[in-house]
Parts: structure tokens; sequence; C-alpha cells
């Protein structure tokens, strides 16, 4: 068949039921109790909760919603808004006190200082992105720090992988904070915990080890973006959620997922994506995206390049056994 | 353990060659598989992670191998000691996180004494605690466990808990090793070091470990060992016989715990014999010999090892995928 923009249209019904039946496995098959997911106010988290309870009933679905003074406000108001849809137990629990007893504010902004000294936490809000607009920039993946004062662009400099290790390495703890709290309350319930990578992520490697990866079921990880928004969108998930554009919601100013990590839209990924997977012939991209052979290739050898550079995520960790 | 009998003993037979192999097998995988710079390790001051210290700084080189010490404040004064004891020894970089403020706004300490309340409602701020297993060789208790509590005044309560109160406070001491996890990641994930694992076999198999806590880690150098190997090269490689001589302790409750008595109902090199004739396929009646137990006793560890290797393989997996 053919490659074509619908392509990665599914059968929301059949997929649906897949997805269920999955979860109710699962669960049964450990003998527990049900289910614990972090609600993120996004839209991946929002299609795992509808899942989950179409999947074990309301009572079986139990929602964490994590926020910290960094988030956006938005986000615990939208996660909240889809729980009560839904009518789940769910908790809020400010997750802020925890990351500066770990450090992570300070940490972080030692890094930023020794870059820009005048960096200012009250004032300042730093923003870290990937060159736009990948397919028509042949550029590398060189990290760009921003300072934004009031908004404003006040200072930028290239970062550098070790600067950036030693950010990411601090920013990466309020991932995993979140995971010790889902597992927490897992553990006491007797449920399993619930992760809401999608496909792009899981390939791109687009997610914290032992932190949003680390759960017992990735029940969305098979999905492109496009197809979580159209399930989404099927099963009613809140409407601020379906128009929001996707977030890291990491950083204290907004930066989304195309400019912090993927350098092209979410549609334009899943469908480069899905034809970088299925060696769809070059003619036939070219033909239906209206790309270049230069355009199709620079967006591959990215696929390439961060597939290769984060296998290790995806495996098991090497043992002498 | 009667090592002179080679159908029962599992000590290494080259125990030179094994810790050989296995700093060859650091060195290709950090350096050149995983192209990382060094590797992060934990201290507890036990003889697991002092082998895996040991064996990283040979492998590596000491300049190479960074030490954490994470205290709480449930720490016992002999794991800073001895932990200070491995890390002089092996002439290593040293940093101190305690992660008593981690775990108190996360709630952990909090948490738990809710859960113990559950069983013994009396049980004060400065009441002492902790979860026993009793013995498997006394009866058939099969993962029913029990709280001890130690009042002010020295007197013990021992109570046997409720489902809901255990899974709280076995949920809420997870705390402590999902953290100093976190913290070796982000020590880690700075310097681009690899962050190491010191289950033992024993562990691995039988699923001892927090998934994501102690569970979690770039390289395992001595998931393939049995404790009494570990010993065994722990000897070898010049270990101090302070640490050697050390019972060893899970360090997570307040009052001293060993691990046999939270999780492997039989002393570690009893439980090495069972897990291996396991493995092998001996009857119970010949386990039942080699331990010098009762068929019924050694039918009872083969359950409870039968039971803890099901527990274990879905520790080990990765997280669950449609199809």
């Amino acid at each position: 068949m053919a490659f074509t923009r619908r392509s990665l249209d599914i059968d929301v019904k059949s997929e649906q039921e897949r997805i269920m039946n999955f979860i109710q496995k699962h669960v049964r098959s450990r003998k527990k109790d049900g289910i614990v997911v972090g609600l993120s106010g996004g839209i991946d988290s929002a299609l795992i909760s509808i899942l989950c309870v179409k999947a074990l009933g309301r009572q079986k679905v139990f929602g964490l919603i994590l926020p910290e003074k960094e988030s956006n406000p938005v986000s615990r108001k939208y996660a909240e808004k889809q729980a009560k849809r839904l009518d789940i137990d769910y908790e809020v629990i400010d997750i802020t006190e925890t990351l500066e007893s770990f450090g992570v504010y300070n940490r972080r902004d030692n890094v930023i200082r020794s870059l820009f000294k005048d960096y200012d936490d009250e004032r300042h809000r730093i923003k870290i992105t990937l060159p736009a607009d990948i397919l028509n920039n042949d550029t590398l993946n060189i990290f760009t720090l921003q300072i934004l004062e009031e908004g404003k662009p006040l200072w930028t400099g290239r970062l550098h992988k070790r600067d950036l290790n030693r950010i990411i390495a601090a920013t990466d703890i309020k991932q995993r904070t979140r995971m010790v709290y889902l597992y927490y309350y897992a553990e006491s319930m007797n449920r399993l915990v619930c992760g809401t990578t999608n496909r792009p992520e899981t390939l791109q490697g687009f997610f914290v080890k032992h932190g949003d990866g680390g759960v017992d079921l990735e029940p969305i990880a098979h999905l492109y973006k496009t197809q979580v928004f159209q399930l989404s969108k099927e099963l009613c998930a809140i409407d601020e959620i379906i128009q929001r554009e996707p977030s890291p919601d990491t950083f204290n100013s907004y930066v989304g997922d195309e400019e912090f990590y993927f350098r092209m839209p979410y549609e334009m990924v899943d469908l480069l994506l899905y034809t970088w997977e299925n060696d769809v012939p070059l003619a036939e991209v070219e033909k239906e995206l209206g790309l270049t052979e230069v355009q199709i290739k620079r967006a591959y050898r990215d696929f390439t390049s961060k597939f290769n550079s984060t296998e290790h995520l995806r495996k098991l960790p090497p043992s002498l056994m | 353990m009667e090592s002179s009998d080679p159908e029962h003993s599992i000590l290494l037979e080259r125990p030179k060659e094994e810790i050989d192999r296995i700093q060859d097998w650091i060195r290709e995988t950090v350096l050149n598989r995983m192209r990382k710079k060094g590797v992060v390790i934990g201290l507890s001051g036990g003889v697991d992670s002092s082998v895996c210290a040991a064996l990283c700084v040979n492998s590596l080189g000491k300049e190479r191998v960074l030490g954490l010490f994470m205290p709480e404040k449930d720490c016992k004064s002999e794991t800073n000691d001895l932990g200070r004891l491995i890390a002089s020894h092996l002439d290593i970089t040293t940093i101190t996180e305690d992660i008593t403020p981690v775990l108190t706004s996360a709630g952990c300490y909090e948490r738990r004494d809710d859960g113990i309340r559950m069983t013994i409602p009396e049980y004060g701020p400065d009441w002492m605690s902790k979860v026993v297993l009793p013995s498997i060789l006394d009866s058939n208790r099969l993962s029913i466990s029990n709280i001890v509590v130690r009042d002010p005044n020295g007197s013990d309560i021992t109570k046997r808990m409720r489902t809901r109160s255990y899974l709280q406070v076995v949920a809420a001491s997870n705390f402590k090793q999902r953290t100093r996890k976190m913290m070796e990641y982000y020590h880690g994930d700075r310097l681009n070091y690899a962050v190491v694992g010191t289950p033992n076999k024993l562990e691995y198999d039988l699923g001892f470990f927090v998934k994501n806590g102690d569970g979690a880690a770039d390289i395992k150098p001595i998931g393939h060992l049995y404790k009494t190997q570990v010993y065994q090269i722990g000897e070898l490689l010049g270990i101090p016989e302070k640490i050697l001589s050390r019972p060893p302790t899970t360090d997570t409750y307040s009052l001293p715990q060993s691990q046999e008595e939270f999780y492997f109902s039989l002393p570690y090199d009893k439980m090495d014999i069972a897990l291996h004739a396991y493995d092998n396929n001996y009857s119970e009646k010949k386990l039942g010999e080699i331990l010098d137990v009762d068929e019924d006793t050694a039918g009872r560890i083969y359950l409870d090892i039968r039971n803890k290797k099901r527990m274990a393989s879905f520790l080990h997996l990765p997280p669950q995928v449609p199809e």
C-alpha cells in the first residue's frame, strides 16, 4: 500500500479494545488491584487515564498530580479537570519542597550562573532549545541557552555538552521524583504504575531513565502522537488538553517539545518517523509530503542519531549473566 | 558449608580469573560500549558495594570512581564508618549527600509511621521499628510479616501486620532506596559516569531489591555471584576484615535488621546452597540432606524460592508495551 498522509490513521474502536485488553491482562496476571497514573495535564496522560478507566472501571484508577513551582499553572488545572471528568480518585502533591531539599534548583542555577553570572532566579527565566526547523536548517543538535527577562531575550549562548549534562542531571530529578511518588502510591495500594510515553518519544529517547521511563506498563508506546490525538478526541479528553501544544513543562519558561527536542511539528515527526521506520521509497515521501530529498535525509539523519544515542534507554542494563 | 565436597560447593574454582574477567568486562562496558568516563557507586559499608568499588578501581583506576555516602537519620553509625573505611582503603574521591531532608519532605518517615500505627496504634515518634519474617525453619510462615517496635524504655512489641499496613510501611521505606538511586544518577549524569548497581545473585534472582531503587543501574558487576562468592573474591581483593565480618543488613529500619529476617528467611550461605540446588533441580530430599533439615522444610524453602523468583521476574521486566 502506497504511503499517504492518511497512513497513520487508526481504527479507534479496535485500537481501544486492544489497549484495554493489554491493561486488563497485565493487572490481572500480576494480581494487582488497579493502576496509578501521573496526570501532567498533557494529552498522553489524559488518554492513558481514559483508557485505564475503560479497561478497569474508575475505582481502580488513581491519578497523581505532581506540580512544582516551575510547572505551568494550567497543567494542574487541566489535570484536575480531566480527573473530575472521569470521576477518579486523585491527589495533588506539590513536589517543590522535595525538589528543593534535593537541591534541584540550586544545582541547576549554579551551572547557569557559571555561564551568565548575573542570573537571578527571581527575575530571569531559562529556555533551552535546539535550532528550529531541521528540514530547512542543516545544523547539528547543539543546544542554546537563553536567559529571558520579562519574556524578552536578555542573553543567549551555546550550551556545551558538559554544562548541558550538568543542567539536565539536575532537572531530571523532577521526573525521577515523580516516579518515586507514583511507586509509593502504587506499592501501598498494590497497584501498577502506568507510563505515558508515546512512540516518537520511545524511539527518539525523549524520556528520563528511571524517571517517566521507569514504570510497569507503557500502553501507548506503540502510538504516534497523531494517533494519540485521534484517540483522545474520539474518547472525549477535555478540549483544553486536546488544544494544548505538547511541552515537557520542565523549565521555568515555556518550551515546547518541538523547540526542545524534535525540531519539527509533531505531525511531521510522526509522518517522517513512519516512513523512516518502514523504509518508504523516497520518491513517495517527497511527493506526498512535498519535501525534497535533502530535507528528508536531514530528518532521517537526526532520527538515526537520536535513536542510536538513546539505545541504552530501551535496553536492559548489560550484565555478566 | 562443606566446601570440600564439590557437589555442595558453590565457591568459585578460579576466583582470580573471575576477578580478571569482571574487571575486563567493566572496562569494556563502561569505557567502550557505554562511552562513559567513569562510575558512581553508593557506598553502604557492606561487602557488596565494597567489592564492586574495588573491582571498579582495579579496572578503571581510582580517579574514575566516585563514591557516594547517602546517610539518613535511621542509618547505623557503622554504615558510615565502614563506608569511609573502604573509601580510604581504595583512596577514591567521595561526596556525602545526607538524604534525610529529601525523605522528610517526601513524607517517607511520616507515611511509614502511619503505616505502623495501622498495626500498633500507640507507636510514637521516638520509638524504633523493623519488619521481620519468622524463620522458615521454624514454621510455615510464607510471607506473613511481623512488625517489631521498641518504646523509649526499651521494651519490644511484636505483632503480625495486616496487608495494608505492611504494604504502606514497605512502600514508604522504599523512598530511601529510590532517593539514593536518584542521587547516584544525578552525579552520574552530571559527570557522564555510569551508575553501578551492587545486587548479588541472591538479591538479583530472588528479587531482593527495589524497582527503580537499588535494582536500577547501568551496570551490575556482581549480579551473577552468590553471596558466598562475593565474600570469596572480597578476601582476594583485600577488602578490610571489618567489612567482611559484618553480618548482611538492610540498614533501612531504625532497629537493627538482618537481611535474613527481612527477606531471605535463611542465612545467606544456606540460601546460596538452596538457590543453587533449586536451579540444578535437586530433589527436596537431597536439599534436606545438604542443609540438614527435614524434607517438609526443604519443600517450604523451594516453595519460597519459587514465589520469590516469580516476583523477581516481574521486577526485572522492562515496561510492557502492547504486542
